[in-house]
């Protein structure tokens, strides 16, 4: 079992190193999604370092300065908000809030679905009926509801996000799995790998989980942008994050009592939000390409058939 | 030596609308060594023999009685932590698509040296894949040392086979059970294959279960066939007895129907009608709707198989009681 774990890694690794990363770097989707997000992530991680102010430092002198090109100075490029907060400084600690949240609640989510799905799938029977009817359950409610109750019961909170995030975004995760089990199961490699004397914990983790792969890393980001949304909504309406924290929810919902007169509170942080999303959903496109494995053709590697 | 014996064998699939008896009271014996071919038209249960052999019947599929003796031991009463270190060890299966067998995520190299691993733990990755890449050389792939790092989309089709071939020699087993391992390639292809896989019978000494239903292949490279008829088997032998002069008018019939055969005159002639529906087989013999020779006792007693002189040879037909008597 662990040795199948360890190998686990291995093909994960393998998966996402060499002809992945060369098809990706052919392709312009994947370079712009990717640029845009790892500029956020480089904003995220070394936020201390890259904002040129304390993003909880008040300045009353200089509150509602306009960004650069609208009136405003080099002093603060994206202008300040009400109380003087330097925006760009805040939209840089805001992307920590954002992609962390969005990271760690589909990480959890993809622990707890993939699980589930792959019980469900390989062994069927009573497992299978059970847990989908969880996920029927779960589907009929709406996830936006859902998450907005859950965060009325549990409270506003960085900790309580995730775990709304990770309780709404765990079904999709399931149900994929499960239904690439279902399929996996039956392809003639599975009997193959039976009949070469292995066992099921063998054939859930080495052949039926790295072919849901493609499909687990695509769903991956584009749950991540929807938690990015997600969250930012939840703060937006004021049940998120908790002030003074920078989400960039909370910043585009305060920023809306200024629209009128300073519309570079709100603009900026729903325009990070609106790329950092557009980046990771062009790079998801890209990676679902990238992890085909008849993708090499693509590369220029001529098959004989 | 008698290597496989399998003893009345009855597997069922107990499907909604009935239990359909895919393989019913089959008796049969493998010796060391050798090449034994069975065959029948499709649906006749002959897959379901051999996959029931590994004890990978698909649900809603079940032994539902008999057994199985392997080198002395009953297989079939095996845990399954047991049944697991045979397969794949000493007993392997080549499937009939080898493109469909092959994981598409993994290299071929991969695959072989996961099997090599699977039945000895203690061979290092290094040792294993050294051997992986001697397999392939084994099956005649060409740039062997290359190609264990390809994929299988890669290969051709008569090169996945080989592959497919490499991974179930891995680790020598005694015997070697083939599912139409060329009906999806081409004729060329085939015989290279079907060569490959004597030669390598003779220099690994394992037995070879070739299931089938091309009886040119039969003739050409088997010892002993089998032919099998809506779940029953109806008549054994020496290939050479059976094919030069068939006893069974089903075995009669299948000659008959190959083109080429009785010279210039020769027509092909076709047997009436289809296989029973082995959810509610005849009662009798199983052939008698379809058979041009049957008489009384065949729509209600069902025929033994009896043996004949000649080597080995058996049939289950009434025809030949009455002789006896």
């Amino acid at each position: 079992m662990s040795r199948t774990l360890t190998t686990l890694r291995e093909d994960l690794l393998r998966f996402l190193g060499g002809p992945t990363v060369s098809y990706m770097k052919r392709d312009p989707g994947a370079i712009v999604g990717g640029t845009i997000f790892l500029v956020f992530l480089m904003s995220a991680l070394f936020a201390g370092v890259v904002a040129p102010y304390d993003p909880y430092q008040a300045d009353l002198a200089n509150s509602l300065q306009p960004p650069v090109g609208f009136g405003g100075s080099w002093e603060h490029p994206l202008g300040t908000d009400a109380i003087g907060r330097d925006l760009l400084s805040r939209l840089i600690y805001g992307a920590r809030i954002s992609l962390s949240v969005a990271a760690v609640s589909v990480t959890l989510a993809v622990l707890v679905g993939v699980s589930l799905g792959a019980l469900s799938g390989y062994f069927g029977g009573l497992i299978d009926e059970v847990l989908m009817r969880i996920v029927d359950f779960w589907l009929s409610f709406p996830a936006v509801l859902m998450a907005i109750s859950l965060m009325v019961v549990l409270g506003p909170g960085y900790w309580n996000v995730v775990a709304a995030m990770t309780l709404t975004s765990w079904v999709p995760f399931a149900r994929v799995v499960r239904g690439e089990f279902l399929t996996l199961k039956e392809r003639p490699f599975v009997l193959a790998a039976k009949a070469i004397g292995v066992g099921s914990a063998h054939i859930i983790f080495r052949e039926a989980l790295p072919n849901t792969f493609p499909s687990l890393i695509v769903l991956s980001t584009f749950q991540l942008a929807r938690n990015i949304i997600y969250e930012a909504s939840l703060s937006f309406i004021g049940i998120g994050v908790k002030p003074p924290n920078p989400s960039w929810g909370l910043m585009l919902g305060t920023g809306r009592q200024h629209i009128l007169d300073a519309w570079w509170i709100a603009m900026f942080p729903g325009l990070a939000i609106t790329m950092v999303v557009l980046g990771i959903n062009l790079l998801g496109d890209s990676l679902r390409d990238a992890l085909d494995p008849t993708i090499k053709k693509k590369l220029g590697v001529v098959e004989v058939q | 030596m008698t290597l496989l014996e399998i003893r009345d064998l009855k597997v069922y699939y107990y499907a909604f609308d009935g239990v359909v008896k895919a393989v019913d009271g089959v008796s049969l014996e493998l010796e060391s060594g050798e090449f034994f071919g069975l065959i029948g038209e499709s649906g006749c249960g002959k897959s379901t023999l051999g996959n029931a052999i590994l004890r990978l019947v698909p649900p809603p599929g079940r032994v539902a009685g008999g057994s199985i003796y392997f080198q002395g031991e009953d297989i079939l009463q095996l845990p399954e932590d047991r049944m697991r270190e045979i397969r794949g060890d000493r007993i392997s299966m080549i499937f009939q698509d080898p493109t469909a067998a092959l994981d598409p995520v993994y290299t071929i190299g991969d695959q072989i040296v996961e099997t090599i691993l699977a039945h000895n733990p203690e061979v290092s990755r290094k040792d294993a894949e050294a051997r992986a890449i001697e397999l392939l050389k084994l099956v005649g792939i060409p740039g062997a040392e290359a190609r264990v790092h390809e994929y299988p989309h890669q290969f051709s089709g008569g090169m996945r086979q080989r592959a497919v071939i490499a991974i179930a020699l891995a680790n020598n087993p005694e015997l070697l059970i083939a599912d139409e391992p060329t009906t999806n390639l081409d004729v060329t292809i085939e015989a290279q294959i079907l060569t490959l896989l004597d030669e390598l019978r003779r220099k690994l000494n394992m037995s070879i279960l070739l299931i089938t239903h091309n009886i040119g292949i039969v003739a050409e490279y088997t010892d002993r066939v089998g032919v099998m008829y809506a779940g029953k088997l109806v008549e054994v032998g020496r290939t050479v007895d059976v094919l030069t002069d068939p006893k069974h008018p089903y075995t009669r019939g299948l000659l008959g129907a190959i083109p080429g055969r009785g010279g210039r005159k020769g027509r092909v002639t076709e047997i009436p009608g289809t296989v029973p529906n082995l959810a509610n087989p005849p009662p009798g013999c199983r052939f008698h709707p379809r058979c041009p020779r049957r008489f009384d006792p065949c729509d209600q007693e069902e025929p033994a198989l009896v043996p004949l002189p000649g080597e080995g040879r058996m049939v289950a037909c009434h025809l030949y009681r009455r002789l006896e008597s």
